[in-house]
């Protein structure tokens, strides 16, 4: 059993939560952007205009916060399942917590970059 | 995404989105995504009770899978 110190939150259940929860949000998201994409073939003029609109950059933050949640813990559930005494004898424990240093690292990248891209336009 | 910034590098990266090796990049991460995205659905549908006995698990997962195998193909033909 793991001391619960990687996880996005202390508790299993709430953890369970948040997954859910990203996880409806970047379903809604998805589709409309593979729609937007798929349907509109968009040239400069009209991907300048979708990421102009401020709805779209708050509705895309809302997706990219969705996506660092959903990492965050996925990556956790991975670590959790795989980095283990079993395998990794003693250093286990200490390997998983750079691993999940690792995760979070990318994951404020990802979330600092995107933040960056929309509103710097 | 960074592309929206100017006009050049845009259509830059139009000749840059026809190289083969970009190309398969982004194809392997929507097919990862595709999958990803099935498995996913059906997290959500055995979350409220659906297929959850064995068959209907296997039958969910089958069909995961042929989904996912479908949007692949087709992430290829539009990549391409």
């Amino acid at each position: 059993m793991v001391a619960q110190v990687g996880s996005l939150s202390r508790n299993g259940l709430l953890d369970f939560v948040f997954q859910r929860l990203s996880a409806y949000i970047l379903t809604l998201y998805t589709a409309f952007i593979v729609g937007f994409f798929l349907f509109t073939k968009p040239d400069y003029e009209e991907l300048a205009a979708l990421f102009a609109a401020t709805p779209f950059k708050w509705v895309t933050l809302l997706a990219v916060l969705s996506v660092a949640v959903h990492a965050w813990i996925g990556t956790w559930i991975i670590g959790t399942d795989y980095i283990r005494p079993f395998s990794f004898g003693r250093f286990a424990a200490p390997l998983r917590g750079l691993y999940q240093l690792g995760c979070v690292s990318l994951n404020f990248v990802y979330v600092a970059w995107c933040i960056h891209i929309l509103w710097s336009l | 995404m960074a592309v929206s910034s100017e006009t050049n590098f845009l259509h830059i990266q139009e000749e840059w989105l026809k190289t083969p090796l970009i190309q398969f990049v982004v194809w392997a991460c929507l097919s990862g995504l595709a999958y990803h995205f099935c498995a996913g659905i059906r997290h959500m549908l055995l979350d409220f009770g659906y297929f959850e006995s064995i068959s209907g698990g296997q039958i969910s997962a089958w069909v995961t899978i042929i989904f996912s195998i479908i949007l692949s193909v087709l992430s290829g033909v539009w990549v391409w």
